[in-house]
């Protein structure tokens, strides 16, 4: 016969299994922090400052889930072409098919414009286009600097030309009682970091004119591909973007090129150039080292197309006496470009 | 009465054996997010893909398709039961696309998205806890992309494919980064060679930990 008391004693083990049991199904389904502790990824307050701060740390940037890193601060400060002082306005959102698959959604935002610290936006508001994940804690009334950038349309393009924010969530900066939050500073005097971006903006071209061994103003007689990695099949030449370009020497700025033309290598994608544009090209000389060539070294050009922090910053096309590239987006006299590049070069004349 | 004993016993040997469980669970890089099953299947968008710049070509599909199988099949050569099929037609959930997103993120190369209910962020820490129901990877077409080994991306502006798509296949298993040393595991946070030229035993190990 089994008594009450014997069931009570027996169900005693029992209960601890049972609370044992349910402890491992808690255990194997919640969340933990590195340290064991139980995480929490609620939203708390979404607008705060604190919450800002925390996404948009150097850490955050580094745990996202994606390849690359950002610009340098002085580099997004120069390839802008707005740099807008303002505050939000106000959210919508975009749907474009890029491909008979993909179809993507996009933020526009609308910003009432203070001041455009590059000089060049003169209207009340500016509308870019964004990826939605890059907002996250802001709302209609903020305060902001943003970096803006525009580019010609092209194929599976979401911008569709439209202004987009350069950098995504890299390129905002909240402003809290006279400071400023993001990325590049973390509460910095609104004051300090306008200084800091006038300073940017002032040494445009100073970068790649220093990495530059030569630097050739001329025009563009000839884009030949050649081909570096074999192929399987054969490839249809308009695929081909590599290739040799010859351009009829204007002037070469550093004075160590004297011949009347000169051959160098690029990818044809990345120079706003094509046959017949008067250009302005930053070069460097030793393409098989660089570019280590697994066919054809023999026939690589031996100059070739630098850039900085994105492909296609190397050249600028002159157009009625104007220089356009990443960094004069409006357009430089092409007298001043070359003065001022010679200047950093401390070439005389 | 010592029946009662052998099972307390019993009781007290499993409570103790928890927390060697649970560490053995949750290593270092599991992002606490997880597919239900142990297979995922998976599309390319070929039409985007063949404009992705690979060895200094472009409508180069095939060679692209063939970078992105590799990766894929270094994930699935493992002994974890965990798969990424690849699969074709139009009601495909898991897409790997190109696009031209030029420096529009911070991630400027390549970028995966997850997506938990009826959230989707590439910022694991935004994203509820729960069972990822769709999953996304975005190639940049503006990259220069490469089937070789290419080693300094950060001042050459090259990039091996299928190095940083085993990065990226890494966050679609669920994991985060890691930043320890590089040559440990494919998901250390920044592009390395000895990071992202295989699938590590840790790796490996937390995979079959998660799925089996």
């Amino acid at each position: 016969m089994i008594t009450n008391n014997k069931i009570v004693l027996m169900s005693i083990p029992l209960a601890i299994l049972v609370i044992a049991l349910t402890y491992m199904t808690i255990s194997g389904t919640t969340p933990r922090n590195d340290d064991g502790t139980l995480a929490d990824n609620s939203m708390d307050d979404w607008r705060s400052l604190e919450y800002w701060r925390k996404t948009h740390s150097k850490d955050a940037i580094n745990n996202r889930m994606g390849e690359g890193e950002p610009f340098p601060f002085d580099y997004t400060t120069r390839v802008a072409n707005h740099i807008i002082l303002g505050k939000v306005k106000d959210f919508g959102g975009i749907s474009e098919r890029l491909t008979p698959n993909l179809i993507t959604s996009l933020n526009i935002v609308t910003v009432e414009v203070e001041r455009d610290l590059t000089g060049y936006y003169n209207e009340k508001e500016i509308t870019f286009r964004t990826w939605p994940t890059e907002l996250h804690g802001l709302a209609p009334g903020d305060r902001i600097i943003i970096f803006i950038a525009r580019e010609e349309k092209g194929e599976l393009d979401p911008f569709q030309g439209d202004y987009y924010l350069l950098m995504g969530s890299v390129g905002i900066y909240k402003i809290v009682d006279g400071k400023a939050y993001g990325y590049y500073h973390d509460g910095i005097e609104l004051e300090e970091l306008i200084r800091f971006i006038e300073q940017a903006r002032s040494e445009r071209i100073k970068e790649i004119t220093m990495k530059a061994e030569y630097i050739v103003l001329g025009k563009i007689t000839k884009i030949e591909p050649i081909l570096l990695y074999p192929a399987d099949e054969p490839i249809d030449e308009k695929h081909i973007i590599s290739s040799n370009i010859t351009m009829e020497v204007e002037e070469e700025l550093t004075g160590k090129y004297k011949e009347k033309e000169i051959v160098f290598f690029g990818i044809r994608d990345d120079i706003s150039c094509k046959v017949g544009d008067r250009c302005l090209v930053f070069l460097k000389y030793g393409s098989i080292e660089y570019h280590k060539p697994m066919i054809n070294k023999d026939k690589i050009a031996p100059y070739y197309y630098i850039h900085t922090c994105w492909y296609t910053d190397g050249a600028y096309k002159v157009i009625d006496g104007k220089a356009y590239g990443r960094e004069f987006r409006y357009g430089i006299n092409v007298d001043e470009l070359v003065m001022r590049i010679k200047e950093y070069k401390g070439i005389g004349g | 009465m010592k029946l009662i004993i052998v099972v307390m016993m019993m009781v007290a040997v499993t409570i103790a054996s928890l927390p060697i469980h649970i560490q053995d669970i949750y290593a270092d890089h599991y992002a606490q997010r997880r597919w239900q099953g142990t297979r995922v299947d998976l599309c390319y968008d070929s039409y985007g893909l063949s404009y992705l710049r690979i060895d200094n070509r472009t409508n180069q599909y095939t060679i692209v398709k063939q970078q992105l199988d590799i990766t894929r099949n270094d994930w699935n050569n493992q002994p974890s039961r965990f798969t990424l099929r690849l699969i074709g037609g139009q009601y495909c959930s898991n897409w790997v696309y190109a696009a031209n997103i030029r420096d529009s993120i911070p991630d400027t190369v390549a970028v995966a998205i997850l997506c938990i209910s009826n959230t989707c962020d590439y910022d694991l820490s935004r994203l509820p806890y729960g069972y990822i129901n769709k999953a996304m990877i975005y190639f940049n077409t503006g990259t220069e992309w490469f089937t070789t080994r290419e080693c300094s991306p950060f001042t050459t502006g090259k990039w091996t494919l299928n190095y940083v798509a085993r990065h990226e296949f890494g966050h679609w298993v669920s994991f985060k980064h890691t930043f320890g040393s590089p040559s440990e595991s494919v998901m250390y946070y920044a592009y390395h060679c000895d990071s992202r030229n295989s699938v590590k035993s840790v790796d490996s190990t937390e995979l079959s930990n998660i799925y089996g």
